[in-house]
């Protein structure tokens, strides 16, 4: 001891040390946004895909019922303010039964109060809208889908072939139409499917 | 005197890559699971929905292959009083059972139920004379020839008069009625539409006559001696159902008269169902994709039973743009097969 031959470890100098931080501060900077995007996108893409499934069930449901025994007719059919404007879409299904014939309709989704405590809130906070395109009531009567005739209450169109429905599921409050994020299903001949986007 | 920095040992730096390593696999793991739980659960939703859509493609066919064939005899050949162009023949309906074809592609089935009633008609007054008497004391401005009565006793009668009856426009949808002198075996009939002047007109007084019955006018087509009135699906919610336009000029109303073809083409299980009654066939995607190669319909050997093969895809979540193929088999009974 005290003969020189015991080595010090020499600390990190004020330059180094600055460097280092500021390398962390960089990464840091990139990762965080990047991994913020990543979970807002599949938070997104999560809601989105469930409120798909939830009209998919809606619609294989709502065709199921109307051809078997004891019914003729199931209702598919959004709420309309008071302007007969549609409202906003949910995954929430609402089943009424008048007799043995259900209807079913979409209408707003209370995003679940967990999802909205959670730290990430202003990223996943949104509401879901719903668009039939076009715009009107459809029905699956004998399990074919048909769209109620205007002005004629009780009377349908058979749809079939280049008379599909678009059924149009996005995001409210990250932009109108087609550049908000959305999910698209379409119903050719009857058959609901998700299209490919 | 140059100083040098002590630098990690070996095992220190191994141990350091050791704990990194394991933080790191850990990390992974966790992510990895995450990612596999979503795909699963993106895969099992799609098979659900599918299994669903299948289900309801399955009722379908069960309800059309239940009355396969019934009526057989009657509908070769048989003459259509269609009400836009008159009497004419039902091209090639030949009232088939349920006959997949050679590459069993393809099932067709042709039917007509009568399960609403079978009138049959008092020919004469005269040999009747109490319910003469009773119509002209309870009708005395209705100059009636003839009166339907069911062939079995009921005690209720559809007339198409009722408030849940279809509506074509205003008025009641039109009975749609096989005619007929006999019934007797493979019997000759008209498919007609009948609307019915009458009101229900009963005679309880009358030991013959206590089931309810419907009175035909002087001046309508003289009707044969029995009806058979074809089945609607009676709508019960919305009270008025004014009819499905299915591309005729007539509307469909729910008759259970039907040629319908099933088929696998573009890779899609398509029904196609020409209704008779309403000039217009109905097509419909029953399920999509499917395999058609790996499609098929074929009969027992006894012909009550029809037995579909069919394999069908669902998107892969781990492989997008590739499918997973599930196989399923199902057999339906009939009513009869080929004849």
């Amino acid at each position: 001891m005290g003969d020189g031959k015991q080595m010090k470890r020499k600390a990190f100098t004020v330059v180094e040390l600055v460097i280092g931080f500021v390398i962390v501060a960089a990464l840091i900077a990139v990762a965080i946004p990047a991994w913020v995007k990543m979970t807002s996108d599949l938070n997104t893409a999560r809601l989105l895909d469930s409120a798909v499934q939830g009209v998919l069930y809606v619609l294989g449901e709502a065709r199921g019922n109307s051809v078997r025994p004891g019914t003729y007719v199931s209702r598919v059919s959004l709420i309309t303010d008071e302007n007969e404007n549609p409202t906003h879409f949910a995954a929430g299904v609402r089943i009424q039964k008048e007799g043995v014939n259900k209807y079913y309709v979409l209408s707003k989704w209370e995003i679940p109060q967990a999802v909205i405590q959670m730290p990430l809130r202003p990223l996943v906070y949104d509401s879901i809208s719903i668009d039939f395109e076009p715009d009107g009531k459809y029905y699956y009567i004998f399990g074919a889908w048909v769209k109620e005739e205007s002005g004629k209450n009780g009377s349908y169109e058979l749809l079939t072939g280049e008379e599909s429905t678009t059924i149009r599921i996005y995001l409210t409050k990250r932009g109108t139409g087609t550049d908000a994020p959305q999910r698209v299903i379409k119903v050719v001949d009857g058959m609901p499917s998700v299209m490919q986007r | 005197m140059s100083r040098k920095r002590k630098g990690f040992t070996l095992t220190e730096l191994i141990v350091a890559i050791g704990v990194f390593a394991v933080f790191l696999l850990l990390f992974a793991g966790i992510f990895q699971a995450i990612i596999q739980a979503t795909l699963l659960n993106k895969q099992i939703t799609a098979k659900l929905y599918a299994e669903t859509q299948l289900e309801n493609a399955f009722s379908i066919i069960e309800r059309e292959l239940r009355w396969a064939g019934s009526m057989a005899g009657t509908l070769k050949g048989i003459p259509f009083v269609d009400p836009d162009f008159g009497e004419g023949e039902l091209s090639a309906f030949e009232g088939k059972g349920a006959v997949p074809s050679q590459d069993g592609k393809t099932l067709t089935i042709e039917y007509a139920q009568v399960a609403k009633g079978i009138l049959r008609k008092f020919s004469d007054f005269e040999k009747y004379p109490i319910v003469k008497d009773k119509f002209k004391e309870r009708y005395p401005d209705i100059p009636a020839t003839s009166v339907f009565f069911p062939y079995l006793r009921a005690t209720a009668l559809i007339t198409g008069q009722e408030s849940y009856w279809p509506k074509d426009g205003e008025n009641s949808a039109p009975v749609w009625v096989f005619r007929a002198n006999s019934l007797e075996g493979g019997f000759d009939a008209t498919l007609t539409s009948w609307n019915p002047e009458s009101q229900v007109f009963i005679i309880r007084e009358s030991p013959e006559s206590t089931s309810p019955g419907l009175y035909q006018n002087t001046g309508e087509t003289e009707l044969d001696n029995f009806l058979l009135t074809l089945g609607y699906e009676i709508p019960e919610y919305p009270p008025v159902f004014g009819g499905i336009a299915i591309g005729g000029n007539r509307r469909y109303f729910g008759e259970m008269i039907a040629r319908t073809t099933f088929s696998a083409t573009e890779s899609k299980l398509v029904m196609s169902k020409y209704i008779p009654t309403a000039g217009g066939t109905i097509t419909q995607t029953l399920f999509a994709p499917i395999k058609e190669e790996e499609t098929s319909f074929a009969s027992d050997s006894s012909g009550s039973f029809i037995r579909l093969k069919l394999t069908y895809l669902i998107p892969d979540p781990a492989n997008p743009g590739e499918h997973i193929e599930f196989r399923k088999e199902r057999a339906f009974w009939t009513l009869g097969g080929e004849e």
